[in-house]
């Protein structure tokens, strides 16, 4: 078993509401909201690493802290063995570097305003690379160099979430987050980004952590997934495993809720002819 | 439609947009030029052409000192565009600072501060605020140390801040949702500082609303100004101001001298209405340029 | 038996002035009374626009250039802008992909729902709140007469799309459209969502127009689906056919790239290039830079339409 690259230990957001002047006076405790909720894992050094919630699991939130955009209320972030949470502003470049994000392909990924080619540079230039650089990078990510003068809109989703790969492969980062990279793409182009992810891993030996809601997706590129719920993670193991023995209920209900085709209606329809012969309504 | 004329009437938001930008640039020309294309000197009195209807001598006529309206008009523009200019320009600098500010810093005490000071100064309306700051700064020059400040350097000054407030909100209502897009986050994730964010990456992105609102102000700049001179304590005659032309005429109103009202009346109607079509069209022209087509299915 | 519904040559364009861009390419589709059908396809396929054009509810920029719509034997195409309001929300009702930006977020769901109870029907108040009520409870909202009180945002999005749907039936339509009614939800509300649908158009007898870019959540409810590719049906057949054995490359593809849990690992299938750009124009087939069988004739020339039996499919390959 490889070392881990980032640890998580015990991690806590919380989040604190408005509270009503009538209960602030009251002396009522604060209402507060904990979107992550005592979350502990391990990210594998060279692993693709799925993590798999819905709206609300508070997965967004973690993976925003796994990259140090957002404080945890209380826990213990390391990575490459090193306390990340209590650093200095020199360590805090030097981890800049090891950890990037890729975010979801929504109007706000790229900013309108900028070429693509000068976003990528951009991250080339805080690195301290030159922009003779990108178009070795832009290659590497699948992308014809002649894209680099165009503007976010100009581009199709598939390409756009291609330079937000760029950008972070601009930095030379040792582990990516990847925040649900595919979920604004159609299925027949899912696979286009998702190998590339893979082929990242493959070739750069770059470790990835893979946030999506897609359990088939994460299931078929991750050595090791960890399901949340509710700022938790209900469960974690590895892909066949949990698919074939889930131990938590979320994650039974999750899998069989996955739509399932033809088969699934078949099943339906023989529940059904069952129903009508013996005289219920379906 | 040759392409020409229709690329341009296309940077304008369309036809209205062009005519309202047409109508700017002339002022903009009667601005600047009125030393050179003003016919007559429009302070030169001449008794003995006093009270001359609009004719080929005199295009809009003359007042009671025998001055030509036309070319008071044409100067005219200068007090009206210039008073009106650099209030935009300083409401600009001071509100797009403090909305790009308030906007980037949500949640914090910049922002509790600022937007709460500036809803207090906008609770009062534009022309009330102008005409008591007037009256408390008195009219004519000012003279702070070594500089001398014109009046219509103070009323700019004075307009510009009240401006302030209309152009941080507008800023401010970008700049926050721009913020938490996910770019600035991949810049933050670069090391990219605070600073530097806010003006190579939000700042942009605010400029579209903030121009917009600009033409409108201009808009108001001019009526604001003629406003102030019309009662006195704006421009003080000689120097001609479309304001305190209509204070003028006020006297004639009824006389059927027409010309003395009707010209410096009518120039303000078409200014305003000018950089309102030219802000409508830029508006038009800015705003969905990178919004989602609606083909998406 | 006569179709419910029936469109026949569909075409529709976005555009202004003189240059029009067709996004919509002849697109035949028939519904039959209490049948559900499903229309499949991604991005930039045309499958909204085809069902938005059935209500005159297309965007500003696009109209029908050409084809009919037959509707329980009246062309719609004839009626009054007048006539086309009374069908929406009576004889047909419709769903959409965004609950929130469908129901008025300043009037509580149960008065939605028996205001337009009370335009279409000749009801009392009472018994628009008392039908507004039962229809909740069917659509499978806990506590329905403590819900009805509800704002929209203060309900989740599987209840918001469960309102949502109670007031498209509440007037005992004919045809329910739905549009991506599921996409923006969480799986397992999404199946709850898809079951309740199903017991609503049973138990009402309704036909049904499920949209969506997703086959397998459409096969699990449709009797019959078409697939549809840049503007054009490419394939078109009983659902199970077209799952088992289909017959044009582009739904072969498409099958097999939607990631299932099987075990598998490895690469993702994937269908290499991009969908053309929204109303270029195109010799030939549309599909024929990405197809995998594709031949020289496949560029050149629009291929045919193959049938068997009811099984459809546009292809030059697909066996005659």
């Amino acid at each position: 078993m490889s070392e881990a690259l980032l640890e998580l230990q015990d991690i806590r957001k919380q989040y604190w509401l408005r509270q009503p002047l009538g209960q602030r006076l009251r002396g009522a405790s604060k209402p507060s909201v904990a979107a992550v909720d005592g979350v502990t894992l391990a990210i594998p050094k060279g692993s693709v690493f799925g993590l798999v919630g819905e709206s609300g699991s508070g997965k967004s939130t973690l993976a925003q802290i796994m990259v140090r955009l957002i404080k945890p209320t209380s826990g213990q972030l390391r990575f490459r063995g090193t306390d990340v949470l209590g650093m200095d502003s020199a360590s805090s470049r030097a981890f800049r570097q090891g950890v990037q994000m890729v975010f979801q392909d929504t109007g706000s990924s790229l900013n309108p305003r900028k070429r693509v080619g000068r976003t990528v540079v951009e991250a080339l230039n805080a690195r301290g690379a030159t922009a003779a650089e990108l178009p070795r990078l832009l290659d590497r990510v699948g992308l014809d160099v002649t894209l680099a003068g165009r503007f976010p809109h100009e581009l199709s989703g598939g390409q756009r979430q291609r330079v937000g790969i760029a950008r972070a492969l601009a930095m030379a980062p040792e582990l990516l987050v990847a925040d649900e990279p595919v979920s604004a793409l159609d299925v027949s182009l899912q696979g286009q980004i998702i190998n590339l992810l893979q082929e990242l891993n493959d070739e750069l030996g770059l470790t990835i952590v893979l946030i999506s809601h897609d359990l088939a997706v994460v299931a078929r590129v991750c050595s090791a997934l960890a399901v949340m719920s509710r700022g938790q993670v209900v469960e974690e193991g590895a892909p066949q495993q949990v698919l074939r023995s889930p131990r938590h209920a979320y994650t039974q209900s999750l899998l069989a809720a996955v739509p399932r085709g033809l088969d699934g209606r078949r099943k339906a329809d023989r529940g059904a002819h069952a129903g009508t012969v013996t005289g219920t309504t379906s | 439609m040759p392409r020409f004329t229709r690329r341009l009437t296309n940077s304008f938001g369309g036809g209205s947009g062009l005519l309202g930008a047409t109508i700017v640039l002339i002022l903009l020309i009667a601005a600047v030029g009125a030393p050179w294309i003003a016919p007559r000197d429009p302070l030169k009195v001449d008794i003995i052409n006093q009270m001359q209807e609009p004719g080929p001598d005199f295009w809009f006529g003359t007042d009671q000192s025998g001055r030509d309206v036309l070319s008071r008009i044409i100067w005219g523009a200068r007090a009206s565009i210039s008073v009106a200019a650099i209030a935009v320009m300083i409401g600009m600098a001071g509100g797009v600072s403090l909305g790009l500010m308030a906007g980037f810093y949500r949640g914090g005490w910049i922002e509790q501060i600022t937007m709460r000071f500036l809803e207090a100064i906008a609770a009062i309306p534009i022309l009330i605020w102008a005409i008591a700051l007037v009256g408390i700064f008195g009219v004519g020059d000012a003279h702070w140390g070594p500089f001398t400040v014109g009046s219509e350097a103070k009323l700019s000054a004075l307009l510009g801040v009240l401006y302030i407030p209309t152009l941080a909100r507008v800023t401010y209502t970008t700049a926050a949702v721009e913020s938490q897009a996910y770019y600035v986050l991949a810049r933050r994730l670069q090391g990219a500082s605070s600073p530097r964010i806010i003006i190579s990456d939000v700042l942009p992105n605010c400029l579209s609303p903030v121009i917009v609102q600009g033409t409108l102000l201009l808009a108001i700049g001019i009526v604001i100004e003629a406003s102030v001179s019309f009662v006195g304590l704006g421009v003080q005659p000689p120097t001609p101001s479309w304001g305190n032309m209509l204070a003028e005429a006020r006297n004639y109103l009824l006389s059927g001298d027409w010309w003395l009202s009707v010209f410096p009346g009518a120039t303000i109607s078409v200014s305003v209405v000018g950089f309102n079509l030219l802000g409508d069209g830029l508006r038009d022209r800015l705003d969905p340029r990178h919004a989602t087509s609606a083909l998406a299915t | 038996m006569t179709p419910l519904l029936q469109i026949d040559g569909l075409y529709v364009a976005f555009g202004a002035r003189d240059r029009w861009r067709e996004v919509v390419r002849g697109v035949d589709l028939r519904i039959a009374p209490g049948e559900v059908v499903g229309l499949v396809g991604e991005s930039g396929s045309g499958k909204s626009l085809t069902a938005l054009s059935i209500m005159r509810l297309l965007p500003p920029g696009a109209r029908v250039s050409s084809g009919r719509i037959t509707f329980a034997g009246t062309d719609l195409a004839t009626l009054s802008n007048r006539a086309v309001n009374a069908r929406r929300g009576s004889d047909i009702g419709m769903i959409f992909q965004d609950p929130l930006t469908a129901l008025n977020p300043a009037i509580a769901v149960g008065r939605q729902i028996v205001d337009s109870l009370r335009t279409h029907q000749e009801l009392s108040r009472k018994a628009a709140w008392a039908r507004a009520i039962e229809l909740l409870d069917l659509v499978g909202i806990h506590r329905p007469a403590e819900r009805a009180h509800a704002y929209a945002h203060e309900l989740s999005g599987g209840m918001r799309q469960r309102v949502m749907t109670a007031l498209a039936v509440c007037n005992d339509p004919k045809l329910l459209i739905a549009d991506e009614p599921t996409t923006a939800l969480d799986v397992t509300v999404q199946a709850q969502v898809i079951a309740m649908l199903d017991r609503i158009r049973r138990e009402l007898g309704i036909a049904v127009l499920f949209i969506s870019h997703n086959l397998d959540l459409v096969a699990g409810i449709v009797d019959r689906v078409s697939v549809m590719y840049a503007g054009r049906v490419v394939e078109s057949g009983e659902v199970e056919d077209v799952f088992d054995t289909p017959r044009h490359p582009y739904t072969r593809q498409l099958l097999r790239c939607i990631p299932r849990l099987d075990g598998r690992t490895g690469p993702m299938p994937t269908i290499p290039g991009l969908p053309p750009r929204l109303g270029t124009e195109l010799s030939g087939c549309s599909f024929a830079s990405r197809c995998q069988v594709a031949q020289e004739r496949c560029r050149l020339e629009m291929p045919p339409m193959r049938r068997k039996g009811g099984h459809l499919s546009v292809c030059w390959e697909a066996p005659t």
